[in-house]
């Protein structure tokens, strides 16, 4: 390492963490706002879930037969009932009385009814007193419930007609799923493996996008925070190549926006779990299974892109005349980065129309969408095709971030909102 | 390569789109002298200083500094010289210690040679007691007075000083006159230095040029310029030759 680059590098880390925009702006608040925002979920919705469960459901059982107890006791299971002993027009007020969530009519005839071999109608009347989760999940339980007592009167009713096994009657099928992917037969469900590869799908490309526009940010940040506060001329005339300026400015970057994704990422990861413990799924299983072999890929793939986005955004610096024009003119970029992860978040490239294929084919940064696919499915030469892709951009902006740090554009350059140009050099002295 | 000749100037142009900053501008500076560009502003005098800081390249002209080609030896150049901008910042979240030491590490071949350059800095800073203190609580005095002192604290062959005490008050800037004095009398430091003020150009400078349009229409001892053009004092000879220019 050449002697000026380490002086170079511990200014900007230094200087970058140091600015309270980005220590708290860019890494604190992101980090600390994901966990912020999983407890407050998680604690709403269990507080919604302890209210459905609390909730009564009132019941008019006029039928008082086998059948009738069974529907009762299931929703008994399920939570809170009440028995009206009222006439039937009088049930509703007498159940919005006793703030019951939803009030159950067991019609007289409903056990014969069902035994002479005809369906029988119940009436469930289900209250919206509020909306928000705790209606939700107070209806879900409901209908669960109901769910539940309509399976046991069948297996009974079918017990009455015949001697074979109810269960086989109610369920033939004696379902063996397994799943194959990538050449390997897994004993795992299909719609499983599906819901945790869209997952991973999805949040690979979210992530990679977090990182991305953390770079972005504050790389453009490093070099219009020079300008800003004049310190880039007397920077320039130092005993350092400018090539090293150059290199410093975007490992220094690398290395904040690295800490700030780290954050992020923890902080999201721990909004994930929340969530997955309040809904009581695992919807983003694939990410934890992921092999190291494919995780070192996807490392090199965001290590090429990232690359390029860090270069690209020092480029754009270039010609912004203070950081809040910088960080403007870097949001532009984002475009390039948004629509392909989102397009190919839910879409195959080859499903999309040709020219829409091709155009996002010439997006850099496609290929990073596109080599966090081709990991996930083992395609390895279609995903070298990709990092390469991502390199040779990142190599040529690096030559051409090179080129501008070596003339005097980087002094004299300036783009100004409306894409109107001037040189500084027009103000002399 | 090398010249005891501290800076040669040639023939120098420079044009910002169809503004024409220098017209084929030459001058001369021996070792050890302090000489001073005085001109109105649009005179050329922030971009004769930037070419020979390396900042921005001339359109045509040649300039040396210590027999070094500012373009093809941008490099060597930078190792001599030391340049402050008229607008010079530092970096506000770090300390005024830091920013030295930051500095000095460019400059200095060893450990103590780093604390040797930070020490001097220090001392003409005149700093001492908030020299620990972040860049961004300094006010405008402070933060120029810790400029000059990077600047000269590397003791470059050359110092190139644009409008050196800008935002100085009074007593500050007599310091820093006095700072540049010494270093030149007990360094054999070379100064190439840009001013509006005409007293601090008298008293400090042993030759001035006086640049107007982009050209030197006038050059020597502050002294030999006021017989020359019977005037009291610089303010009337550089009001007589730009008038006449």
């Amino acid at each position: 390492m050449p002697k000026v680059l380490a002086p170079l590098l511990k200014k900007e880390i230094l200087d970058l963490l140091r600015d309270p925009k980005i220590l708290i702006g860019m890494i604190v608040l992101p980090a600390v706002l994901y966990p912020v925002m999983g407890a407050a979920m998680r604690a709403s919705m269990t507080a919604a879930g302890r209210a459905a469960l609390q909730l009564p459901v009132a019941v008019l059982d006029l039928d008082r037969s086998f059948e009738s107890e069974i529907i009762v006791s299931s929703l008994s299971e399920s939570g809170e009932v009440i028995t009206l002993e009222v006439e039937p027009d009088k049930a509703l007020d007498k159940a919005l009385e006793m703030e019951a969530g939803a009030l159950v009519v067991i019609p007289e005839g409903f056990g014969e009814c069902l035994r002479a071999g005809k369906r029988s109608p119940i009436e469930i009347h289900v209250f919206f007193e509020s909306g928000g989760f705790s209606t939700q999940m107070f209806a879900g339980r409901l209908e669960s419930a109901i769910e539940s007592a309509s399976k046991i009167i069948s297996a009974y009713l079918v017990s009455l007609t015949s001697n074979v096994d109810p269960e086989v009657i109610l369920n033939p099928l004696e379902l063996d799923y397994s799943s194959v992917f990538r050449g390997e037969v897994l004993d795992v469900p299909p719609q499983a493996l599906a819901g945790a590869l869209m997952g991973q799908m999805t949040t690979t490309p979210i992530v990679a996008m977090l990182v991305l526009m953390f770079a972005m940010q504050i790389a453009a940040t490093s070099v219009a925070v020079e300008k800003e506060e004049r310190t880039l001329e007397t920077l320039l005339t130092l005993p350092a190549s400018r090539r090293n300026i150059l290199l410093a400015k975007l490992v220094g970057s690398a290395f904040v926006a690295s800490l700030g994704s780290v954050g992020v990422m923890a902080g999201l990861w721990y909004y994930l779990k929340m969530m997955n413990v309040a809904f009581e799924s695992q919807p983003f299983e694939g990410l934890v299974t992921i092999s190291s072999k494919d995780l070192a890929l996807l490392a090199v793939a965001l290590m090429a892109a990232n690359m390029l986005a860090l270069t690209l955004a020092i480029i754009l610096a270039v010609f912004a005349e203070n950081v809040r024009s910088a960080q403007a003119l870097v949001g532009n970029l984002y475009i390039l980065i948004f629509i392909p992860a989102f397009m190919l978040m839910f879409a195959d490239i080859e499903t999309l129309p040709v020219a829409a294929k091709y155009v996002l084919i010439a997006v850099p940064f496609t290929h990073l969408a596109l080599a966090t696919q081709h990991i996930t499915w083992g395609e390895y030469t279609m995903y070298a095709v990709n990092v390469l892709y991502l390199f040779v951009w990142s190599a040529a902006s690096m030559l051409l971030a090179d080129r501008i740090f070596s003339s005097e554009k980087i002094l004299t350059a300036r783009i100004r909102w409306g894409w109107k140009r001037r040189t500084r050099g027009n103000e002399i002295k | 390569m090398a010249s005891e000749q501290a800076v040669f100037v040639a023939k120098l142009t420079k044009s910002y789109g169809k503004i024409r900053a220098l017209r084929g501008l030459s001058f001369r500076i021996e070792k050890g002298e302090i000489y001073g560009l005085i001109g109105p502003n649009g005179a050329g005098k922030t971009t004769t200083l930037r070419i020979l800081a390396t900042l921005i390249q001339p359109d045509s002209g040649e300039a040396r500094v210590f027999g070094y080609d500012v373009v093809k030896n941008a490099n060597r150049v930078r190792a001599i010289i030391s340049y402050l901008p008229e607008e010079a910042g530092a970096y506000r979240n770090l300390s005024g210690l830091e920013y030295l030491k930051f500095m000095a590490s460019f400059y200095a071949t060893d450990e103590s040679s780093l604390q040797e350059m930070v020490e001097e800095g220090i001392s003409i800073s005149g700093l001492e007691g908030r020299i620990r203190d972040k860049v961004k609580t300094y006010s405008q005095g402070m933060k120029r007075r810790l400029a000059l002192a990077r600047t000269l604290m590397v003791q470059p062959k050359l110092a190139i000083l644009d409008e050196p005490t800008s935002g100085l008050d009074v007593i500050h800037a007599h310091h820093v006159r006095s700072v540049i004095k010494r270093y030149v009398e007990d360094r054999g430091l070379t100064v190439l230095l840009s001013s509006h003020n005409m007293l601090e150009v008298e008293t400090l400078c042993d030759r001035v040029g006086l640049l107007h349009k982009g050209n030197l229409v006038e050059e020597g001892p502050p002294e030999e310029l006021k017989r020359k053009h019977r005037a009291a004092n610089l303010e009337e000879v550089f009001v007589e030759v730009t008038a006449i220019a």
